[in-house]
């Protein structure tokens, strides 16, 4: 039977190199690409004729800007809006590439610790820009002294802020990561189940496991979303972190 | 059944011996790393172009010039609203006063329908009394005239009867015959 792990393996499909670097476009590229493209279709078929009173399909666009748009005001508040292309990409790209990698026999990129880690490491770089920017250095700095606790305790406090201030982009990396590769890694093990038992029991056998499988996919999808709205909402927070201290 | 499904486990070869060779996590594996990245940044940062110079812009005017469709359809409503109320409070100011006019006129025809039938309630009394007290004065009279001439009607008439059962005349007195009536009323 096939690892588990095969379906998350990389294939150059052409292979290109600059400054030494390997830039090949690949079956994640391509997985992701697809995912740009579905977006922009996405948006475009929405978009297409603007009306006053929506149609179904602008009303599908437009309730994904006002789910952005509600989760900025409740996180940030107004001044979050300027991050709201940002946020709003962020969603429906790693939503879509969520779901997309749910069709089978795609890729799901989304469960590559390089690319969730190279999102959340950008997010936490720009984060603290913002913060550097809008407070300057020192009062960033005193965002990792707790107010009103007292001084030997800042010995002991203020370490651990630094370590969970930078551990954020790997708990936002790793989360995505290991929540995808591991349902689509479970779907992989009770999907050869279904193959194996069905094989050698003239299919009988297979039918639990099926029904467990068909389930599994379901809860799948929910993690899709989930972990997507997850991500966007983290990054909401670390702006608000960024945008108002505290 | 293991010869219906042989087809696929060949199919599936590919994939495992692939696997095998390497081992491991795929994930963990370096070498995709720059490419990953690569393709990560530029096609985000295309998305993120596109929807943010050329679809947000659009959703965003849609949803503005709805706001003001909407509102600019408040606004009517509410100046419809408060010409209606301005309207209402018009008519019940009127209708307050024509009510107010209507008592009036009602209490004044009242009176003057009061004073005309007093005055003719009045003048019936007037006259009922003039023509009870011409009555009464006419009776008076007669009770007058009858007791002055009763008297000698009975005398005349007992004469005529005395003398046509007795067979003379005979001539009685006014003056007698009020004594007999005198002294049966004692």
């Amino acid at each position: 039977m096939a690892s588990p792990l095969a379906q998350f393996e990389i294939k150059k499909l052409i292979e290109m190199e600059a400054f030494g670097f390997d830039l090949s476009f690949t079956n994640s590229s391509l997985a992701m690409t697809m995912t740009v493209f579905s977006i922009v279709l996405f948006m475009y078929i929405g978009l297409r004729n603007l009306e006053i009173i929506p149609s179904k399909k602008q009303s599908i666009v437009e309730s994904s800007y006002e789910f952005i748009s509600g989760m900025i005001g409740d996180n940030i508040g107004n001044e979050g809006m300027n991050y709201f292309s940002f946020i709003f990409t962020l969603f429906l790209f790693i939503l879509v590439g969520n779901l997309l990698g749910m069709l089978p026999y795609s890729f799901t990129w989304t469960s590559h610790i390089i690319v969730t880690f190279a999102i959340a490491f950008f997010i936490f770089i720009g984060v603290t820009f913002i913060a550097i920017y809008k407070h300057g250095i020192v009062k960033f700095l005193k965002f990792f002294a707790p107010i009103g606790v007292p001084k030997p305790m800042l010995i002991l406090l203020i370490p651990i802020e630094i370590i969970s201030y930078l551990s954020r982009p790997i708990s936002l990396s790793v989360r995505l990561f290991a929540n995808m590769m591991a349902g689509h890694t479970l779907l992989k093990v009770i999907g050869g189940f279904v193959f194996v038992l069905g094989a050698n029991s003239f299919i009988i056998g297979g039918i639990l496991p099926l029904a467990f499988l068909i389930a599994l996919t379901g809860l799948e999808i929910v993690i899709a979303f989930l972990q997507a709205y997850v991500f966007a909402i983290l990054t909401c927070l670390y702006i608000n972190d960024a945008i108002h201290l505290h | 059944m293991l010869r219906y499904t042989f087809p696929f486990y060949l199919l599936l070869t590919d994939t495992i011996l692939a696997s095998q060779e390497k081992g491991g996590m795929p994930q963990l594996n370096p070498d995709s790393f720059s490419s990953q990245i690569f393709w990560l940044i530029l096609l985000f940062a295309v998305l993120f172009l596109i929807n943010h110079f050329f679809f947000l812009p659009k959703i965003k005017k849609i949803r503005n010039k709805r706001e003001e469709t909407i509102q600019s359809y408040l606004d009517e409503a509410k100046k419809l609203n408060d010409s209606f109320n301005s309207l209402v409070e018009k008519m019940n100011k009127e209708f307050n006063e024509a009510k107010i006019e209507q008592n009036t006129l009602i209490k004044k025809a009242f009176e003057e329908n009061k004073k005309i039938f007093d005055k003719k309630i009045l003048e019936i009394n007037n006259d009922f009394e003039e023509k009870k007290n011409k009555l009464n004065s006419d009776i008076e009279k007669n009770k007058e005239l009858i007791s002055n001439e009763l008297p000698k009607l009975c005398v005349n008439l007992s004469d005529n009867l005395y003398e046509k059962i007795m067979g003379e005349k005979n001539k009685g007195s006014v003056s007698d015959f009020k004594k007999i009536i005198r002294d049966d009323k004692q």
